[in-house]
C-alpha cells in the first residue's frame, strides 16, 4: 500500500486559535471489518474542510460518527475542547453539530417556511394547542436564508417548486439557524446540474464569510473541493492517507490522494502492463 | 399563480358539488331543494367520519375499520348509558374507548411496518363481530329513562329546524380545518404522510404522528355514532356499514391520496355531500339501493383514473 | 433455498392447521371426521382464492375485490346457463369476465399508477353492487335442465370419495408452485415484490408480471365461484363475501410477507386449511359464527403483531 502522509501544518497566523471539532484517532469497527482505522482531523471555525476519498474510504462512517448516528469504538471526539459522547443525532445537533444529507430531509408538498421549521415549530398561545405562528416563521425564514443569498420572495412557495440549489440552500440555513456551528455538507454538489452546483458553492463561500461556522464539506470533485476549501483531508480504507492547507498541497498532490494515493503514473503503468498481458 | 382556484386540491370536488346541487334542482324543477335538510343531516352522519378519515390519509394512512368502530360504539355508548345511567359520561368513554382502539390500530401499523388497510381490515371484522353479538344480530336502542335528558337533546335534537348533528358537523369541521392549517399537530401530519424520512430526520416521529392521527379517525367515527344515537334513538347490526368507502371515496374526491401529504378535511365533507346527493338522487330516482353501492366504488375509481389523467403521469 | 437456519416461512400454518385438526378430532371425534369430506371441500375453494391472492401478494399488491369477483364470476356462469349457452361457453365466458376483470385491475394499477388496494377497494363494491342487482335479494339458480351436463357434474362431483374441486385445486397448487419456483414468471414475480426498483433495474417487464399476476388472482377466484356454484347450485346477493379477507389472512398465516417478495402456494392452502378447520370446529361445537369472524381479525392482528416481534420468524429480506 502506498502510503505517504502530509505534515498536518500549523494554522497560518493561527487566526482561529484552537478547533471547534477535533477528532482524534477515532476507530470504528463492525464485527471483524474496521471501517475507520485511527483517524484524526480538526476542523476549525471560518473555514471549509474538504473530506476526499473513494466509495469505501470511510467518509460516510466518520460523517455517521459526528453526527452521532454511530458511537466509536476507541478515540475521542472534541468539541469546542470538550470531549463529545453523541447518544443520538438529536445530541449532535445540541452539540452544534448540523448534517445537510444528500436527501436533505425536506417535504416538497410543504411550503418554505414550514419546511424550515418542521419539527421545531414556532407557536403561539398555549403550548397544548401548539398553534403556529405563521408570520414569524414566514419572516424567519425568508430572512435567513436571504442571509445566504437565496433569492426567495415567498416563504409560501411549496419546495417541489424550488430549485436543487435552492433546496440545498434552505436545508443549510435552516441547520444553521438551529444552532449549528459545525456545517457538514454530504455530497451537496453531487445530483445536481453546472449552474445549481456553482449555486450551492456561492452558498458555501457565504456561510464561509460569516467566519463563525466550520463546513465540513464531503466530496468526490475534485474541483470542487479547490474552489472553496481551506483545509483538506483525504481517506483511503478507513485511514487518513494526507492533509494539509490549501497552500501545502499543490495540485497534483489532491489529484494523487484523490486517487487513494497512489501516483497517476503507475496507475498509467499498471493499466498498460494490463493491456498488453490481455 | 393565474388562479387559486385552479391550484386547489378541492377544485373537483367543489365542481362536483355545485353541478349536483344544479343537476338535481333542475332534474326536479326545485323539488330537490325541499330534500337538502335530510340530504344535510346524511352528510353530517358520515361526514364527521370522513374527517377523520381524510386527516388520517392526509397522515399516509387508511382505515378500513371505521364502520366497524361506528357500530361497536354505539352500542357502547348504549351499553354505558346502562350502566352509568349518565349520558355525557358514556359519551366521553364511547370515544376513550374508540381513541384506545385508534391508537391500537395505529401502533400495529407503524411499530410493525404493515399496511394500515389490512391491519384495519382485522380490526374490521373484529370490532363487527362484536357489535354482532352484542346486538344479537339486531338493534339495540337508547335506554327509556334517559331518552329525554338534556345531554340527548343537546347532541341529537333541532334548533330553528336545524339538527344539531349538523351544527356539530360544521365546529368539527372548522376545528379539523383549523388543526390541519394552523397547529403543530397539523403540520407534522402533513409532514409525516408526504415524507416520513425527512420528518423523522427533523425530529418528528411518524409513529406518534401516526398514532394520534389513528386515534383521532376513531375517536370522530365514535363521536359520529354518539351524536347518530341521540338523534335516532337506536343502533342496528349493519349500522356504519359501507362507511369506509363513503369516507375513503369522500376523502379521495376531496383531495386526499393514498400516499399521504396532501388532504383537506372541509373538502372531504363536500365529498360526502356529493356521495349523499347521489345517493339521495338515485333513491328518488327509484333506483335500488344496489346501486348506490356499485356508484360509490365506481366514482372512487372513476376520480382516481381521471385525475391521473389530467395530471398526466401514465406509467 | 438458503432457510435452513431459519423456520421456514410456513411453519405457522403447518403448526396451526395440524394442532387444529388433532384437537377437534379429540373433542368431537365422529362429527369431525365425518365433516372431514366437506372440510376438505371448504378448503379447495378458498385455497384457489388465496392461492391466488398469495401468488398477488408475493408481487407486492392486494387484491380486495376477490370476494365479489367469486360470486360476479358465479353469477355470470349462472345467466350465461340460463341463457342456454351450455356448460362449456358459459364456463369460458365466465373465466374470460374473471381474466378481465383481473387484467383492468393490473392496467388501472400499473398503467395509471394507481394503488392497488383502492382500486380494488373500489370494485369490491361495483362488482358487489352488481350481484345484488341481479340477484335482486333471491338466489338465482343453475337451471334443471343443465345440471346434469357433464361439466356441471365434474365440477360438483366427486372421484375415489374426494371431491373433484380438491383435484382442481391440487392441480393449481401443483402448476403455481412450479410457476413460482421454476419459471420466468416466477422468477420476476417475486423480484417484483421483492425489490421493485432492482427488478425495474435489471430489465424486469414490471407492468407485464403485475397485470398477469393480477389475472391470475382474479381467474382463481373466478374459478373458484364456478366450482362453487356448480356444487351449491344458486348464487345470492351475499355469495363471497368476506373472501377477500380469510383469503389475504390464509396468505399471511401461510408466510406471505405483507411487503411482497416472500411467498408460497403450499403455504397459502395450509393457511387455509387452518382457517377452515377452525371455522368448521367451531360451526360443530355450535359456536356463534361471529366469533369466527372475530377470531379471524384476531388471528390476523395477531400474526403481523407476532411477526414483528420474533425477527426470527420474519421473513429474511
Amino acid at each position: 500500500m502506498n502510503l505517504q502522509s502530509i505534515p498536518v501544518a500549523e494554522k497560518a497566523g493561527a487566526a482561529a486559535s484552537r478547533p471547534i471539532i477535533r477528532v482524534e484517532a477515532v476507530e470504528k469497527a463492525f464485527g471483524a471489518f474496521r471501517a475507520l482505522k485511527g483517524v484524526s482531523l480538526d476542523v476549525y471555525p471560518g473555514e471549509v474542510h474538504a473530506l476526499l476519498g473513494d466509495n469505501g474510504a470511510g467518509k460516510s462512517t466518520l460523517i455517521r460518527i459526528l453526527s452521532g448516528f454511530f458511537r466509536q469504538t476507541a478515540g475521542r471526539l472534541l468539541v469546542d475542547g470538550r470531549e463529545a459522547h453523541f447518544r443520538s443525532p438529536r445530541d449532535a445537533t445540541e452539540a452544534g453539530v448540523g448534517t445537510v444529507y444528500q436527501d436533505l430531509a425536506l417535504n416538497p408538498l410543504l411550503t418554505v417556511s414550514r419546511n424550515f421549521f418542521m419539527g421545531r415549530e414556532l407557536t403561539v398561545g398555549p403550548e397544548f394547542l401548539g398553534i403556529l405562528d405563521m408570520e414569524q416563521m414566514d419572516r424567519i425564514a425568508l430572512a435567513e436564508m436571504r442571509k445566504i443569498g437565496a433569492n426567495l420572495t415567498d416563504p409560501r412557495q411549496k419546495v417541489g417548486t424550488m430549485s436543487g440549489g435552492q433546496r440545498q440552500t434552505l436545508a443549510i440555513a435552516r441547520a444553521i439557524y438551529f444552532g449549528a456551528k459545525v456545517l457538514i455538507l454530504d455530497e451537496p454538489t453531487s445530483a445536481l446540474g453546472q449552474k445549481q452546483q456553482l449555486e450551492v458553492l456561492k452558498t458555501i463561500m457565504r456561510v464561509r464569510a460569516r467566519g463563525d461556522i466550520a463546513i465540513i464539506f464531503i466530496t468526490h470533485n475534485e474541483i470542487h473541493s479547490k474552489l472553496v476549501a481551506d483545509r483538506f483531508t483525504f481517506l483511503s480504507l478507513g485511514e487518513v492517507i494526507g492533509s494539509g492547507t490549501r497552500e501545502d498541497l499543490e495540485g497534483e498532490d489532491i489529484r494523487r490522494l484523490m486517487a487513494g494515493g497512489a501516483e497517476i503514473n503507475d496507475l498509467a503503468r499498471e493499466l498498460q502492463a494490463a493491456a498488453l498481458g490481455a | 399563480m393565474t388562479s387559486l382556484f385552479k391550484d386547489r386540491i378541492e377544485a373537483s370536488v367543489i365542481l362536483g358539488a355545485v353541478a349536483v346541487a344544479l343537476l338535481f334542482t333542475i332534474a326536479t324543477k326545485g323539488l330537490w331543494l325541499q330534500n337538502l335538510p335530510s340530504l344535510l343531516i346524511l352528510t353530517a352522519g358520515v361526514g364527521i367520519v370522513a374527517i377523520g378519515q381524510a386527516v388520517l390519509m392526509t397522515s399516509g394512512e387508511v382505515d378500513l375499520s371505521v364502520g366497524s368502530v361506528y357500530a361497536f360504539s354505539g352500542v357502547g355508548f348504549i351499553w354505558f348509558m346502562g350502566q352509568t345511567g349518565d349520558v355525557a359520561l358514556a359519551a366521553i368513554l364511547a370515544v376513550a374507548v374508540a381513541s384506545l382502539i385508534g391508537a391500537l390500530n395505529g401502533a400495529l401499523t407503524t411499530w410493525f411496518h404493515v399496511p394500515s388497510m389490512i391491519v384495519t381490515m382485522g380490526g374490521m371484522f373484529v370490532y363487527r363481530g362484536c357489535v354482532y353479538l352484542m346486538t344479537a344480530g339486531h338493534s339495540l336502542s337508547t335506554p327509556r329513562p334517559l331518552r329525554d335528558s338534556a345531554v340527548i337533546e343537546m347532541l341529537g335534537g333541532r334548533t330553528a329546524g336545524v339538527s344539531h348533528s349538523i351544527l356539530i358537523l360544521l365546529v368539527v369541521m372548522v376545528a379539523a380545518v383549523f388543526m390541519l392549517a394552523r397547529t403543530r399537530l397539523g403540520n407534522h401530519i402533513f409532514s409525516v404522510g408526504g415524507e416520513p424520512q425527512s420528518a423523522a430526520a427533523n425530529g418528528i416521529s411518524p409513529a406518534r404522528v401516526k398514532i394520534i392521527a389513528f386515534s383521532l379517525c376513531s375517536s370522530l367515527a365514535a363521536l359520529a355514532a354518539v351524536v347518530a344515537v341521540c338523534r335516532e334513538g337506536t343502533i342496528y347490526a349493519t349500522s356504519g356499514k359501507l362507511m369506509e368507502l363513503e369516507t375513503i371515496a369522500a376523502a379521495v374526491i376531496g383531495g386526499c391520496t393514498l400516499r399521504g401529504g396532501i388532504g383537506s378535511a372541509w373538502g372531504a365533507v363536500l365529498g360526502v355531500f356529493v356521495l349523499s346527493s347521489l345517493k339521495g338522487g338515485l333513491m328518488m330516482m327509484g333506483a335500488p339501493t344496489s346501486w348506490y353501492v356499485a356508484f360509490v366504488g365506481l366514482i372512487l375509481i372513476g376520480f382516481l383514473v381521471s385525475s391521473r389523467l389530467v395530471n398526466g403521469r401514465l406509467n | 433455498m438458503h432457510r435452513s437456519l431459519t423456520p421456514p416461512a410456513e411453519s405457522i400454518a403447518i403448526l396451526g392447521c395440524l394442532g387444529l385438526f388433532v384437537t377437534f378430532a379429540a373433542i368431537l371425534p365422529t362429527v369431525w371426521l365425518d365433516n372431514v369430506p366437506t372440510l376438505l371441500r371448504d378448503i379447495s375453494w378458498l385455497g384457489l382464492i388465496a392461492i391466488g391472492q398469495a401468488m398477488l401478494i408475493t408481487s407486492g399488491e392486494f387484491d380486495l375485490s376477490v370476494g365479489s369477483v367469486f360470486g360476479f364470476t358465479a353469477l355470470v356462469f349462472v345467466l350465461m346457463l340460463q341463457l342456454g349457452l351450455g356448460a362449456p361457453a358459459s364456463f369460458l365466458v365466465a373465466m374470460a369476465v374473471a381474466l378481465g376483470i383481473g387484467a383492468l385491475n393490473g392496467v388501472l394499477s400499473w398503467v395509471f399508477g394507481l394503488p392497488s388496494l383502492l382500486v380494488t377497494l373500489g370494485f369490491l363494491f361495483v362488482y358487489r353492487g352488481l350481484i345484488q342487482f341481479f340477484t335482486g335479494g333471491f338466489p338465482i339458480s343453475i337451471p334443471e335442465t343443465v345440471r346434469e351436463s357433464g361439466l356441471i357434474l365434474f365440477l360438483s362431483g366427486t372421484s375415489f370419495g374426494l371431491h373433484n374441486s380438491i383435484l382442481i385445486c391440487a392441480a393449481v397448487l401443483a402448476v403455481a408452485t412450479f410457476t413460482l419456483g421454476r419459471t420466468r414468471f416466477g422468477a420476476h414475480l417475486l423480484s417484483v415484490g421483492g425489490d421493485l426498483n432492482a427488478a425495474k433495474a435489471c430489465g424486469v417487464p414490471v407492468a407485464a408480471t403485475k397485470i398477469r399476476t393480477f389475472m391470475i388472482c382474479s381467474g382463481l377466484a373466478g374459478l373458484a365461484g364456478i366450482v362453487a356454484v356448480s356444487k351449491l347450485s344458486a348464487v345470492t346477493a351475499t355469495s363471497g363475501e368476506g373472501l377477500e379477507f380469510e383469503a389475504i389472512a390464509a396468505a399471511v398465516i401461510g408466510g406471505c410477507s405483507l411487503r411482497g417478495g416472500v411467498g408460497s402456494a403450499w403455504g397459502a392452502l395450509l393457511g387455509v386449511a387452518t382457517l377452515m378447520s377452525l371455522k368448521a370446529g367451531l360451526i360443530l361445537m355450535g359456536v356463534n359464527m361471529f366469533i369466527y369472524q372475530l377470531l379471524l381479525g384476531a388471528v390476523l392482528v395477531g400474526l403481523i403483531a407476532i411477526k414483528g416481534v420474533f425477527p426470527m420468524l420474519r421473513e429474511a429480506k
